[in-house]
């Protein structure tokens, strides 16, 4: 008996629209645990002491990865720069283009994809810990909020300290993609500040510390609330971990795309 | 007093609790017998809200339990202390922080010399050294650690305590050791408590009344006269495993 093309495209349909149906639960949820931890703001005796040593962990904690990485960020583009100027262009653009390329794309995306794996990762794995051992149910029981009390202080201490990590990594790879021009293509530092300041525009600074505030969130919403969901004991912890860091990545890279087109788009 | 009114609960295909009613009354101790796994730990959640009813109600001191709006729920949980299986202490913070995180009211618990009179007199309560107050959960043994739950349910000077599993994982001497505190602190506090277990002659120690779960329902409620007395075949069957049966329902009550 033959079957219908209507029959064979109903599992189709059928898995879509669970699909859809889980992705709209799930939107749901984290746009109410938006509105939760954003009622929690004015207790702010609550999630204060948290915020402090959050936002320790998470910009002191995370410093020297950060310098280290734009540090390399910024030296390989300038030495591939150096790779690539075979005398076709004036010196001075190697300035401009170090300069860009660090404070528009690899400052901010090297920053928020380092910090999806070191601070994600452990965000999620704490709150899945806590979730599993009922550390968060024994928090509920003493009629305290744990989105006040944990969640709110994490996503707090993010949106402050990664905005000021980025424009570190942006002075980071900067100054050592400078250093590394020298050596690489044997540009001067007056040619390489003429060709930075040339292409440089505030707005780019501005571009920069917008797309560092965006990443934050995600950085740091997005691993809270699946730690907070987390099921089944370690191996939810360890399900949860990986997820938190590839959901984290993956919408830092959507983000800068979307970022890119609306904020640089003509 | 605590009352549920044909509580039913499903997760997934699973039902969990179907059509339950029970009533704990005030200043009693009601403990909750069942098998592993029977739905005794969330029947308790139900009570302190952390699960709410597919169908039925749960009242407490006559509030709706399910119906309360945030703020009231947390209102509610502060007059409930609940003791975790096994233990929920906070493991970033030490003993004294994670009692100090049981007193309820804000300014107490902002009043540092109150907050350390009332960590040293919940340790004291459950037997433990001041020195306790120190150490990391993880440097405490399996009944110290369940010492300091209950020492962080007690520090709100709740009206009601809900164990969950009190002496599951310990060896008989320390399990003695729980009963006895739960025992004590219901004199003490003259509070109206819910333990959940599976230990039968823990519960005959500690409970004015017992009721059994058994298979999604409250298969049997009363005294332990009452419930030694039952001719219920799941009673009977439940009872068989630590009881010689003849020899106490010619004996009467404790063992």
């Amino acid at each position: 008996m033959r079957i219908s093309t209507v029959e064979r495209a109903l599992p189709v349909r059928r898995y879509l629209g669970r699909w859809s149906l889980h992705v709209v639960g799930h939107a749901g949820r984290f746009f109410m645990m938006i509105v939760d931890m954003a009622r929690g703001i004015p207790a702010w005796r609550s999630w204060g002491p948290a915020f402090l040593d959050q936002a320790n962990s998470i910009g002191y904690g995370s410093l020297f990865i950060v310098l280290l990485i734009s540090g390399f960020a910024g030296g390989v583009t300038a030495l591939q720069t150096g790779y690539q100027f075979t005398g076709a262009y004036p010196l001075y653009i190697a300035g401009g283009l170090i300069g860009e390329t660090v404070i528009l794309e690899l400052g901010p995306v090297m920053t928020g994809l380092v910090l999806a794996g070191r601070v994600g990762a452990r965000i999620a794995a704490e709150l899945g810990t806590m979730r599993v051992t009922e550390q968060i149910d024994a928090l509920e029981s003493l009629g305290r909020s744990p989105m006040t009390q944990l969640l709110l202080p994490r996503c707090l201490a993010g949106l402050l300290v990664i905005p000021a990590l980025v424009m570190f990594s942006n002075a980071t790879g900067f100054l050592v993609g400078w250093a590394m021009a020298k050596q690489s293509l044997g540009i001067t530092n007056a040619e390489f500040i003429y060709g930075a300041r040339y292409f440089f525009r505030s707005f780019d600074l501005w571009y920069s510390g917008i797309k560092a505030v965006f990443f934050a969130f995600a950085i740091t919403a997005i691993p809270c609330y699946i730690g907070f969901n987390t099921q089944q004991g370690a191996e939810g912890v360890g399900r949860a971990t990986t997820q938190a860091v590839v959901a984290t990545s993956v919408t830092i890279l959507l983000l800068d795309a979307v970022l890119a087109q609306v904020l640089l788009g003509k | 007093m605590i009352e549920l009114r044909h509580v039913s609960k499903r997760f997934i295909e699973n039902v969990v609790l179907d059509d339950v009613s029970l009533t704990v009354n005030n200043g009693e101790t009601l403990a909750l017998l069942g098998p592993s796994g029977v739905g005794k730990s969330v029947l308790l959640k139900h009570i302190i809200g952390l699960i709410r009813p597919d169908k039925g109600d749960v009242l407490v001191d006559g509030l709706s339990v399910p119906k309360l709006k945030r703020r009231e729920l947390s209102q509610l949980r502060t007059r409930i202390g609940y003791v975790f299986q096994n233990g929920a202490l906070f493991d970033s913070m030490d003993v004294f922080d994670n009692i100090r995180l049981g007193i309820t009211n804000d300014d107490d618990y902002r009043n540092d010399e109150y907050s350390r009179q009332r960590v040293a007199e919940c340790l004291r309560l459950v037997n433990l050294q001041p020195e306790v107050q120190l150490k990391m959960p993880a440097e405490l043994s399996g009944g110290m650690r369940k010492r300091v739950g209950i020492a962080r349910a007690i520090a709100g000077k709740p009206t009601y305590l809900l164990y969950d599993e009190p002496t599951s994982g310990l060896d008989p001497v320390n399990s003695d050791v729980i009963d006895g505190l739960i025992e004590r602190l219901q004199h003490e506090l003259g509070v109206t408590s819910v333990v959940v277990t599976h230990d039968v002659r823990g519960s005959f120690r500690v409970a004015d009344r017992i009721a059994l779960l058994w298979q999604a329902k409250i298969r049997a409620v009363g005294t332990s006269e009452e419930i030694l007395a039952s001719k219920d075949e799941a009673v009977q069957q439940f009872l068989e495993r630590d009881f010689d049966l003849e020899a106490l329902q010619g004996g009467g009550k404790k063992t």
